[in-house]
């Protein structure tokens, strides 16, 4: 509380010291579609001092000593607008620029995000790049393009899961359009849910959280959807080999209201529609013996899909009030249906077996965007977020007889899930050239649905009562209301020093527990050169959260809990210290070493799992005495080198990294090392442009083994039954392993070589790109899961009976192609 | 054509072939093996600890574990007290598996004492240490006072009768210490290859009733049971017992309600029967032990739960060295006078 006063003080004093001068404010806009530039950078051409960015609603704020002035307009891929202006006033303008693909302009505005600014352990992701990665199935995906970054690592091979500086997959806080999202996985994590049709920006945070953010322990990744464009119709759709997806925006009212809708849908269960079809039925007879006939046809059916569907509406009140809608809904679904009907000695006999599993995520968000004054800002948000999940099982079995029906029907239904309601507000506030204030506050309704199952019997015998069963079990809803407010400071206190401070209190209540987080928060930056610029940060972070997840695999299935008297919210606090160089002005150099410590952190206690019975202490009824608390560990270095401008681009990422954890109840209280510590992470990019049509990109990717636990040793238990004797000393005795300690075995390093290119021609009505791309190119086998076997099951084996580790694979060298065309502008 | 359609065909193969790769990660050379060493003893009694070695997984037979030249050493409070005896009886009549050597002590173990075995082999050296927890004072196990039985009887397609009834059991737990108990209630049966209890396997009083000589006990004391004790279930006698701590009533009278059930085809036939019941108070090491392998037990081969580790309090081993204490006694209920318990 104390670190949080002195930072109000230096708050208050700072902004005291502000003079009057003239403000230019407004927007950066893209001058064919309208949509609004985030990252911009607005400077002063003659000195370089006054210099801003616009903030994540494309809005900025400059404060200038003089009334003649020229200001540049700054961002990567567009045109530098330069514009001369004679101030009378304080002035509002709407600034248009021009998409420009080869330009070397990125340097300024690489230098400031890098160099100059004061946050460190930000990485912006640029979409376009993220178009021409190579890729699985065809099928581009934001989340695999995070785990090349680094301090982002992978899980399980193939899947979309990240990992930040040693911490867990629950632990990032994803934002769509501000908007918490609980579950990013289809198809069972391996892809992400984001569109990239339909994102405009991607910013991660793996350490100097801004106070503006909280509620997760490791990351935050903030996804801007587009807008929508304001000016003309666009449209495009990409096919790939496993989903296609067509996207279309353009104006509802020219310059007034805009639309955007991406739409996605998978093929896997259609494609794979005639085989089953094929080979899933089946029809047969014969004689069961006394003079008794048989007849059946059985037919099988399964499938799985996921769509999602990204809507935006966004209208211009007026040139200082902008309204947003904006909505993400998206589902999975697999399937799997039996059907048996036929006759047995001349009575009808059917079967009916249906099982469904089903998740997904709804989000929706109005937003208005304000500009009160010259230089002050305020976006004021109502959020909806849902995740559920369900699983239905049907069964109906009928078998008539002499004696007359015999039917069994079972119906069983479980359902999960969270949602949150959520209203903030945030302002930005430039009172002077050296100061950027943010302040805000938002309030969460969260409710959980741990577990909730229903389950209904039905049984009809000749001459029997009717045995009826209808039953729901399983745990209540719980409600907790989570509270924060922030304020933050970008305070530049000489040219060289620049600080960013602020602090974070938030309340969360559950079960009539309260708990109170007061949060401080700063970074700094310090100028070495002009180039070069020494950065240092320090956050603290609160989770009221907890993710009550199997050890091997993500499903759906896994739940959200919240922080309770028992199992009370996870903490962390994190430092680290960096380097940021802009060399030759043109690759970017960051080098940071960081330490993040975790406390509270939750893990199953042995034996425990996700999958407990609902009924029969069921997670949602117990899962406090399931899990167990502890501590986490994290630190480690990175470097990342990148080269955004040129035919020529890419980035070499490289991490070095320890990540621990320590349970009082698991490994005998000793220290562990994580299930995702890797030792040493290394991601090679690289892009070339061979010309405006033509474009190749390949991946390399290098990854530690992951630790896992496996049997060290086999052992008898070498005495009675009951454990404590043997009946007339005839003992038996199993075996049983030992696996010593958790995490014990390194698989074996991953490493995997992607290629892509992308072909394009401009055609009559628009422009089309073929991507062909090769995944895991060599062929390596990357393990997703393994197995013991013995040496006989596999027949070149010249020693039959040692035991083996399997490594199984799922992607074998991949090829892959899409089709994308994108309409001509109308 | 048909060049490239086998091209396709073999590419297919190697790739799908290709998907798995077999690793070598039990060296025999650089393998280390562990001593084993496992007794369980009870209050004033003889002292049976079983030596053995572990193996490579996958290699574990009679031959393999065996150790023969180990030298066992007992003290009692630090004290030497003597090198414990090799045991290797070869076969037991009537069984097929010959009997396991052991190492036996003459002395007797009591309790308020703790004593260290020291076992040195395979030019290793492991030591245990165990004592014995304080008997259960007070014990009482009674039908519930209910005067008629729920004999909720019905048969099932084994033809197998069943018979439940609650049975109230009291417990004076000690305060000032940390109890740990295990309830075991049994009949005596006719042949079964495996029983609890070694005294009474073949000291049958309804020599025709073949039922499965075990009572299962319903989720009757959740709130003990979700604490830290593991759910009576499955198939290995020891989840039959019933494990729990004093955690929630810690120095109090604790009473509880077990609902037995018994199952036979011939229970039909009998008008009374005798329960034998006994009360454990175990040692904190060995409630951990049962705790891991009942845990163990349930989650083996479950690829969605980290594997557990069977406890050990084996210093420079593996294994359980522990003790315990006993009350044993028998009840006897005359059932009520239906189709079941009326003799018909």
């Amino acid at each position: 509380m104390k670190k949080i006063s002195i930072l109000s003080i230096l708050l208050i004093f700072s902004i005291a010291t502000f003079s009057q001068n003239y403000t230019i404010s407004g927007y950066i806009e893209d001058v064919t579609s309208g949509e609004r530039i985030i990252g911009g950078v607005v400077l002063d051409a003659d000195n370089s001092k006054y210099v801003t960015t616009t903030n994540e609603f494309g809005f900025f704020s400059l404060k200038v000593p003089k009334n003649k002035i020229k200001i540049q307009v700054i961002y990567i891929g567009y045109q530098t607008k330069e514009l001369n202006l004679l101030l009378k006033n304080d002035t509002t303008l709407t600034i248009n620029i021009e998409f420009q693909n080869e330009i070397d302009e990125v340097v300024v505005t690489q230098s400031y995000k890098d160099v100059e600014s004061s946050q460190m352990s930000r990485i912006d992701i640029p979409i376009s790049k993220i178009k021409n990665l190579p890729v699985i199935f065809g099928e581009v995906d934001l989340f695999k393009t995070l785990q090349l970054m680094p301090g982002v690592q992978s899980g399980t091979e193939g899947t979309s899961g990240i990992y930040v500086r040693g911490g867990g997959p629950d632990q990032n806080l994803i934002l769509l359009d501000g908007v918490p999202v609980y579950n990013v996985s289809h198809m069972f994590g391996f892809f992400s849910v984001f569109n990239t049709a339909a994102i405009k920006n991607v910013t991660l945070f793996k350490g100097g959280f801004p106070a503006r953010y909280g509620g997760r322990l490791s990351s935050v990744i903030d996804v801007q959807m587009k807008d929508g464009n304001m000016k003309n119709i666009a449209s495009e759709v990409s096919i790939g080999l496993i989903a296609s997806k067509f996207t279309i925006e353009g104006p509802i009212k020219k310059d007034k209201t805009s639309f955007i809708i991406s739409a996605r849908r998978t093929y896997i269960d259609l494609i794979a529609m005639p085989f089953i079809k094929m080979f899933g039925n089946e029809e047969y007879s014969g004689d069961a013996g006394s003079g008794q006939q048989y007849s059946y046809k059985d037919s099988f059916g399964g499938g799985y899909y996921f769509y999602d569907l990204n809507a935006k509406i966004t209208h211009k009140l007026t040139d200082k009030d902008r309204l947003f809608f904006s909505f993400y809904g998206g589902k999975d679904k697999a399937y799997f249906k039996y059907k048996s009907e036929g006759e047995y000695g001349g009575y009808p006999n059917n079967e009916v077996n249906e099982f469904s599993l089903g998740w997904g995520n709804l989000i929706s968000a109005a937003r208005w965007n304000h500009s009160f004054k010259k230089n002050l800002f305020v976006n004021t948000t109502l959020t909806y977020s849902r995740f559920f999940f369900g699983v239905d099982f049907f069964q109906n079995y009928e078998d008539n007889n002499i004696d007359g029906k015999y039917m069994e029907e079972y119906n069983i239904n479980y359902s999960s899930g969270i949602d949150d309601l959520a209203a903030n507000v945030n302002f930005n506030w430039l009172p002077n050239v050296n100061h950027t204030i943010r302040f805000g506050a938002s309030a969460i309704y969260h409710t959980f649905r741990p577990g909730l199952a229903s389950f209904s019997i039905n049984i009809e015998e000749p001459n029997m009562p009717i045995n009826k069963t209808d039953t729901t079990f399983g745990s209540n809803q719980l409600y907790a209301p989570e509270f924060s407010i922030y304020a933050e400071d970008d305070f530049s206190i000489t040219k060289r020093i620049k600080i960013n401070y602020g602090a974070r209190i938030s309340l969360f209540n559950v079960r009539d527990t309260t708990f109170i987080s007061p949060e401080p928060r700063i970074s700094t930056r310090i100028l070495l050169s002009k180039n070069v610029s020494l950065k240092a940060s320090y956050a603290k972070m609160t989770q009221y959260l907890h993710f009550l997840s199997n050890n091997t695999v993500g499903l759906p299935i896994d739940l959200w809990m919240p922080a309770t008297n028992i199992i009370v919210p996870e903490k962390s606090w994190q430092s680290a210290i960096g380097l940021s160089w802009l060399l030759n002005n043109q690759y970017s150099i960051s080098v940071e070493g960081f330490y993040k410590k975790m406390d509270n952190i939750v893990e199953f206690k042995e034996g425990e799992s996700i999958f407990s019975i609902p009924g029969e202490g069921g997670m949602g009824e117990v899962w406090e005495q399931k899990v167990t608390q502890g501590t986490g560990e994290a630190y480690g270095a990175e470097i990342f080198i990148q080269k955004k401008s040129g035919d020529f681009s890419g980035w070499v990422s490289y991490t070095l990294g320890w990540s621990n954890r320590s349970f009082e109840n698991i490994n005998f209280g000793q220290p562990f090392p994580y299930k995702y510590d890797r030792r040493h992470d290394i991601s090679i990019v690289l892009m070339y442009n061979l010309n405006k049509n033509i474009n190749f990109g390949l991946t390399w990717v290098y990854g530690s083994g992951t630790p896992v636990t496996l049997q060290k040793d086999e052992y008898g238990r070498y005495f009675g039954y009951n454990g404590y004797s043997c009946y007339n000393d005839n003992c038996t005795y199993e075996g049983y392993p030992y696996y010593g300690k958790r995490n014990n075995y390194r698989l074996p390093a991953y490493h995997r070589l992607d290629f892509s290119v992308n072909i394009s021609k401009d055609k009559k009505r628009g422009r089309r790109t073929w991507s062909l791309g090769l995944y895991n190119a060599y062929n390596n086998i990357n393990p997703f899961y393994t197995k013991f076997v013995n040496g006989r099951e596999n027949f070149n084996n010249p020693e039959p009976n040692k035991t083996y580790l399997r490594l199984y694979s799922i992607f074998p060298v991949m090829p892959s192609f899409s089709y994308k065309f994108v309409w001509k502008k109308r | 054509m048909k060049k490239y359609i086998i091209l396709s065909a073999i590419s297919i193969v190697m790739l799908i072939a290709s998907c798995h790769k077999d690793i070598d990660i039990y060296n025999a050379d650089d393998f280390n093996a562990q001593i084993v060493v496992n007794s369980i003893t009870g209050v004033d009694s003889t002292i049976k600890v079983f030596v053995t070695k572990s193996v490579i997984p996958g290699q574990l037979s009679d031959s393999t574990i065996k150790i023969n030249n180990a030298i066992v050493k007992l003290y009692e409070d630090g004290i030497f007290k003597e090198n414990l005896t090799y045991v290797n009886l070869p076969f037991n009549l009537g069984y097929e598996n010959p009997s396991k050597p052991y190492f036996k002590s003459n002395y007797i173990a009591s309790q308020n004492h703790t004593y260290t075995i020291e076992v040195e082999a395979i030019e290793q050296k492991a030591t245990a240490e165990f004592s014995f927890p304080t008997r259960v004072s007070t014990v009482e196990l009674l039908p519930k006072e209910c005067t008629s039985f729920d004999t909720s009887e019905y048969m099932n397609s084994y033809c197998d009768y069943y018979l439940n009834f609650p049975l109230d059991i009291t417990i004076n737990d000690p305060e000032d210490e940390k109890n740990y108990y295990m309830i075991n209630v049994f009949v005596k049966r006719y042949d079964f290859a495996y029983d609890t209890i070694q005294e009474i396997l073949y000291d049958t009083i309804y020599s025709d009733i073949n039922v499965n000589g075990w009572l299962g006990f319903d989720n009757t004391i959740t709130d003990v049971q979700y604490v830290n004790a593991p759910i009576p279930s499955s198939d290995k006698p020891w989840d039959r017992s019933y494990i729990f701590n004093d955690e929630v009533f810690n120095g109090q009278e604790f009473s509880t309600t077990l609902n037995a059930n018994i199952s036979g085809e011939k229970l039909k036939d009998v008008n009374e029967i005798t329960l034998y019941y006994q009360v454990f108070t175990i040692s904190t090491e060995l409630f951990n032990y049962y705790v891991s392998i009942n845990k163990y037990n349930q989650t083996s081969g479950n690829p969605f739960v980290e594997p557990v580790n069977i406890f050990s309090n084996v210093e420079g081993g593996i294994g359980i060295v522990a003790g315990y204490n006993m009350h044993y006694d028998s009840l006897q209920i005359t059932l009520p006078d239906n189709e079941i318990g009326n003799g018909k």
